[in-house]
């Protein structure tokens, strides 16, 4: 077991805390242009959930609005964040966006920036976006007093397509049937990617992959896919690793969301490469509203080239825009004969009931 | 509790029975398009019928209307055919009304021929994130294209906004002509477009006179007037003449100190949804038992209304140049002109001033509290409430907020609302006490 991903993960707030001259900006969502923020010299890290009791979000969010956002916002109450300078929110769903005010108006020292991303997104989406990457980048240049000159941005483009790269190939590996990496060494990657310098996580990654190209052939587990949200998760995927199923592969937004695409034809205009390249990732739900639908074929594709025995479709409770989705997402997959569960978290996670119904499943899988 | 006694003159609306022959025309006239040859969009919402308009084409309401929502244990079997599919309670509450009405084969039925009616197109005006991915589940569902215009809320630059939404409305007209067959009637689209702003700006007005104490209506008659325009309907003659007539009346009731409530005492705004099914006048009526009417809403004012806001928070009607539609004359002025209409004078559209505006509304049409409902199934209306109810309390005025659905009549604890109602205007009847006594 490759452990460092996920010991990072887990201090990524000491991490953070000692990154050289403690400029960290906090990211709400995986559409943050985080190549800008780290070409401003700034150490991008997403906000991921606390698994705590929420209720100190009580006055500000209402519990019927989804788990995450109700806990980002306690922990930012809590003062678990402290050491962020500044944070960002692109234009999601309209939850996310309530705790990114509740955070502008009751959480001090943070300077705040918002960039509005349509939901529809044909061409007309990139244009605005793009002219609010301009946007942002004139903030940061002006509150921060740095210069984002043509090669920074370069420099940058270059470590996330390379991060990219590293990480595609490490989902390539678990292609392979049985798979040789346990699903907390998968997923505490890209969780790690998201809260660590670039550079050296690529330099993990690199190790990573060294290691498993060494590495004998584990049993074979249940092959199993996360679909949805895990709110930056890893009990859930450490439960099923300890049950006996294998996360080969997902498509949440700390996952593959995150990494898959990389920035293309950068060299003109990389702002331009960058909002470009957000707008046309592949969707979360929210953006993926059109006819007809990309989440839903992507997903099947996913599960077919992974061999995915088992779907998990995972979201917080209170979360409508995965809520809607879902009913599609299960019938397609269950129409490929693949087994789906639907959990809707809540924080913190009732780890009991979530292992019967998990194991449950395994099980029929495992004796099928 | 203490209850009052009649203080003010009060009289019957007139208004009502031209309303009730309006809305049945409107039925007539969607239910006998394809007879008529006519394009049937589904659509309606915040906005922008005169595209409608622009094909001659009769609109079917996306949003659930009366109409479906009159039976209270049919208004369940919708929900719960929604649910067997899997969309649950997260799903927004309207959706899953429609969705329920497909599933049970009676989305568009015109019950009196008992004919169902397709729309060919759906083409909606965005403002909340649950209406995108309702429209996408009903364009799969009915098997046809659909059209959304978003409103660019929040961007740094209100002109980069604003030419984002012209675009996007261009675009619209482009897709129409190709999936209508036909083409867009520019002429039609600027009539269309001048009523559309007249009726908001009647609106506004109307909305202004309710700072006038008594109040000459209350948020009910708001409402069923918001009604038209989720309908989809005002691009309509009829429609605009019909805000014209109730216009005169509400001045008409103002000037002879006519009060829609006539114990009015103390005045309330409620923000959030409303219940869409027979629940609604309970819920607005039971406070006036105790001298409680409920006169406007942020929502209700902002998303119907056209206001200019000035820096005291005083909110006024938009100039009145634009009032009259001059120098709307070709395709681009029209979309300009709505541009304007839905992203400058709608208060609704600032996004992150929304909890301030509610603020300077109450100050503004002098209420002693603010009801906010948070509707388990609408997040469209339901984010930013709290931080209102905090803005505004932290201003001195009374706020109390209550869980409920708009759409789900399971999710209304009735009873609690009466009880947190109860309480919440003794409260306010002690501080007024107070501040009289203080004020001998
Ligand atoms: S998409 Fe869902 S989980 Fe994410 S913030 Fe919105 S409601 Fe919450
Ligand atoms: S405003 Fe509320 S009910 Fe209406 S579409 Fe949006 S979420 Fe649904």
């Amino acid at each position: 077991m490759y452990n460092k991903f996920s010991e990072i993960f887990q201090a990524r707030h000491e991490y953070a805390q000692s990154y050289p001259g403690g400029r960290v900006m906090g990211c709400m969502c995986t559409l943050a242009p985080e190549e800008l923020i780290y070409a401003a010299g700034f150490l991008p890290v997403r906000l991921m959930g606390g698994h705590q009791p929420q209720t100190i979000a009580d006055p500000y969010i209402p519990a019927i609005f989804c788990s995450y956002c109700r806990d980002l916002l306690a922990q930012g109450l809590q003062g678990r964040y402290h050491y962020l300078k500044g944070l960002v929110h692109t234009n999601s769903c309209e939850k996310l966006r309530s705790a990114f005010e509740s955070w502008q108006r009751h959480v001090a020292g943070v300077q705040t920036y918002f960039l509005w991303m349509p939901q529809v997104l044909d061409h007309g989406a990139t244009e605005i976006f793009l002219s609010e990457v301009r946007y942002f980048k004139e903030q940061l240049e002006r509150d921060w007093q740095v210069n984002i000159n043509t090669e920074d941005l370069m420099r940058a483009i270059e470590a996330y397509n390379e991060n990219r790269r590293l990480m595609k190939r490490v989902y390539e590996l678990a292609r392979e049937v049985p798979s040789r990496i346990s699903g907390e060494e998968l997923m505490s990657m890209v969780l790690a990617s998201q809260v660590m310098d670039k550079k050296e996580h690529n330099q993990l990654v690199r190790e990573f992959i060294k290691e498993l190209e060494g590495r004998e052939q584990g049993e074979q587990g249940v092959r199993v896919m996360i679909v949805g949200q895990t709110s930056g998760d890893l009990q859930l995927v450490q439960l099923l690793d300890s049950l006996g199923g294998n996360v080969v592969v997902d498509e949440t937004c700390f996952g593959i969301r995150y990494f898959f695409e990389e920035i293309d034809d950068y060299k003109e205009d990389p702002l331009e490469a960058i909002a470009n390249r957000y707008i046309k990732r592949l969707p979360c739900p929210i953006k993926d509203g059109d006819i007809p639908r990309k989440r839903v074929p992507f997903i099947l594709d996913l599960a077919r080239k992974y061999q995915v025995q088992f779907a998990l479709l995972v979201y917080p409770t209170f979360c409508d825009p995965h809520s809607y989705d879902n009913p599609a997402i299960r019938e397609a997959l269950l129409k490929e004969g693949i087994k789906v569960l639907e959990l809707a978290e809540d924080f913190p996670l009732p780890i009991g009931q979530l292992r019967t119904r998990i194991e449950a499943t395994l099980e029929s899988l495992e004796f099928a | 509790m203490q209850t009052v006694t009649d203080k003010y003159p009060t009289r019957p609306l007139e208004y009502f029975t031209k309303m009730k022959e309006l809305r049945r025309s409107i039925a007539r006239d969607t239910f006998s398009a394809k007879e008529r040859g006519k394009p049937v969009i589904m659509g309606g919402e915040g906005g922008v019928h005169a595209l409608y308009a622009a094909f001659d084409a009769e609109v079917i309401p996306a949003m659930p209307t009366g109409r479906d929502m009159r039976d209270i244990n049919w208004v369940i079997k919708l929900n719960q055919a929604a649910e067997d599919r899997g969309y649950g309670k997260d799903c927004c509450a309207t959706l899953r009304i429609a969705l329920g009405a497909h599933f049970l084969g009676t989305f568009g039925l015109d019950k009196t021929r008992g004919k169902h009616l397709s729309p060919d197109v759906i083409v909606n005006l965005i403002i909340c994130q649950g209406q995108i991915k309702s429209h996408q589940l009903h364009a799969e569902y009915l098997g046809i294209p659909n059209i959304n215009i978003e409103l660019p809320f929040f961007t740094h630059s209100p002109e980069l906004a604003k030419k984002n939404f012209i675009n996007q409305c261009h675009q619209a007209v482009e897709k129409l002509e190709r999936v209508l067959g036909r083409k867009c009637d520019d002429e039609k689209l600027v009539e269309g477009t001048k009523r559309e702003l007249r009726i908001r700006i009647s609106m506004a007005k109307i909305a202004l006179l309710q700072k006038t104490i008594p109040a000459p209506l209350k948020l009910r008659h708001m409402s069923s007037l918001m009604a038209f325009q989720l309908r989809g309907v005002t691009h309509r003659k009829d429609v605009a003449d019909f805000y014209d007539l109730v216009l005169e009346e509400v001045k008409q009731r103002v000037s002879d100190g006519i009060a829609a409530c006539e114990n009015e005492e103390f005045r309330l705004f409620h923000e959030g949804s409303l219940p869409w099914y027979t629940k609604l006048g309970d819920v607005l009526r039971y406070p006036e038992r105790y001298g409680a009417v409920y006169i406007g809403s942020l929502n209700n004012f902002g998303i119907g209304g056209c206001f200019i806001i000035d820096e005291q928070g005083c909110w006024d009607v938009a100039p009145a140049s634009w009032e009259m539609g001059q120098g709307i004359k070709s395709r681009e002025d029209a979309f300009e002109a709505l541009a304007e209409a839905c992203l400058n004078y709608s208060p609704f559209s600032r996004l992150f001033m929304r909890s301030e505006l509610r603020l300077s509304a109450a100050k503004d049409w002098k209420v002693d509290g603010v009801v906010l409902a948070l509707d388990r199934g609408c997040v469209g209306l339901t984010s930013g409430l709290y931080e209102s109810a905090l803005v505004i309390k932290e201003a001195g005025i009374r706020a109390t907020c209550y869980e409920t659905s708009s759409t789900y009549p399971p999710d209304f604890d009735e009873k609690g609302y009466q009880g947190l109602m109860d309480s919440f205007i003794e409260t306010l009847r002690t501080r007024k006490g107070a501040s009289n006594s203080h004020a001998r």
